[in-house]
């Protein structure tokens, strides 16, 4: 599934790392984001 | 050998024209087509025409002349010329008809595309999570082609200071500036690995082709026919990593370019290699290296060495967008797809002037891509 990063650094970064499924609250209601992991 | 040939080319300029309407540029664009054909409006005995923003083509006949012909609208997103093109052929090869026009026009809003999930049969909360904005798909697409295939972020420069270079020598150009590699890279970054100027801009402008069966050129004994080879136009497969997807299969499969492209060369008996010049669509820098692959004209990940060594530039053995692609020019869609065949006509017939790519190119290919995922592509020659 396509959703947004919560993370926008580029040199944070790179593809194939690990990521993870997080809440993100938007405004008045809550959709989902992908966040790096650990040290990644 | 072909039986569709196209004996008129005219174009609107491209860029921004306060006080013009789509519609008022594509009448423009038709009656310079005719001119160049030496034919009449009364000839035209059908006509397939479209915009995405700007109107109804078939309204055009108000001004050009309402002698009852069917003229058939089409609204097909960046496939508009495309789709109108193909459709054109298809009812000249049906015996229908002899001799026929195509229109595409367009006049966006300044600023990026607005679109309603909705009319894309896509979920609000793709819209509300900012994910219909085009560029981040673009950027996320080519920064991971660029890093299956090692080609670095300079590519994108070289691609987009060859097609300011080519605008700048093509009247009808919007964005006529030179900009050198270091201007490019160190732009305001938008969506990254893409800079300001590695991205086209919705814009303006009108195109207009006069088509006709090879019977008709007995009327036309001046005519200076390009022969339309084939046209093939195809809409994304299961899998194909497209603008406009909500998800990405782990298996991705062939973009429609590739379908396209392949059934374009096998109709005309033409390979990748006898094509002499080539315009393939440039929504963003990275879009024109990976349809260069993609329809066989380069192996994925040989474009590094193709722009550094100056190989798609007009005097190089691949020229690649010669009057500057959608970079130099926007991208008003429905006039977009057409304005690569004008400019591959053009070439053919060796009077694109300052432009021109040397050698009296005898073969060229127009490839144009778009949301949501729908590709068409022609062989020209003369």
């Amino acid at each position: 599934v396509e959703g947004r990063l919560t993370e926008a650094e580029p040199e944070r970064l790179r593809i194939g790392m690990p990521m993870e499924v997080v809440a993100l609250q938007r405004g008045d209601r809550v959709t989902y984001a992908f966040a790096p992991v650990g040290d990644e | 050998v072909s039986d569709i040939a196209i004996v008129g080319a005219g174009i609107h300029a491209f860029g921004r024209h306060e006080g013009v309407s789509g519609l008022a540029m594509g009448v423009y664009a038709v009656r310079a087509a005719l001119a160049d054909a030496g034919l009449e409006w009364r000839d035209i005995q059908v006509a397939y025409g479209g915009s995405e923003d700007a109107g109804n083509a078939d309204t055009m006949v108000g001004d050009l002349g309402p002698t009852g012909l069917p003229f058939v609208n089409v609204r097909n997103g960046c496939a508009t010329g495309g789709s109108s093109l193909v459709s054109a052929v298809t009812a000249l090869r049906s015996g229908a008809y002899d001799v026929g026009v195509v229109v595409g026009f367009d006049k966006h809003p300044r600023g990026a595309f607005q679109n309603d999930p909705a009319d894309w049969s896509l979920p609000a909360w793709y819209g509300e999570d900012g994910l219909m904005v085009t560029t981040q798909f673009f950027g996320a697409k080519v920064q991971r082609y660029m890093h299956d295939h090692g080609i670095p972020a300079v590519t994108l420069a070289q691609v987009a200071e060859k097609n300011f270079a080519n605008g700048s020598i093509t009247p009808h150009a919007w964005r006529r500036t030179l900009l050198s590699i270091d201007e490019i890279l160190g732009a305001r970054m938008l969506a990254h690995p893409l800079t300001q100027y590695m991205l086209c801009s919705p814009g303006e402008g009108a195109v207009a082709l006069v088509v006709c069966r090879r019977e008709y050129l007995d009327r036309m004994p001046d005519a200076r026919p390009v022969w339309l080879r084939s046209v093939a136009f195809r809409t994304r497969r299961a899998g194909s990593f497209e603008v406009f997807s909500p998800s990405l299969a782990l298996d991705i499969a062939p973009s429609p370019t590739v379908d396209a492209a392949r059934e374009a060369f096998e109709a005309a008996g033409v390979a990748p290699e006898d094509v002499d010049v080539v315009q393939v669509q440039d929504t963003e820098s990275g879009a024109e290296l990976i349809h260069l692959a993609e329809c066989g004209l380069c192996e994925h990940g040989e474009q590094a060495e193709l722009y550094a060594t100056g190989a798609t530039r007009i005097d190089g053995r691949l020229p690649v967008n010669t009057d500057g692609g959608c970079l130099a020019n926007g991208e008003p869609v429905g006039a977009s797809g057409l304005r690569q065949v004008y400019e591959v006509v053009t070439q053919l017939r060796g009077r694109a002037g300052a432009r021109q790519v040397p050698g009296e190119p005898r073969v060229g290919f127009t490839h144009v891509y778009g949301a949501p995922g729908v590709s068409a592509c022609t062989i020209l020659a003369r």
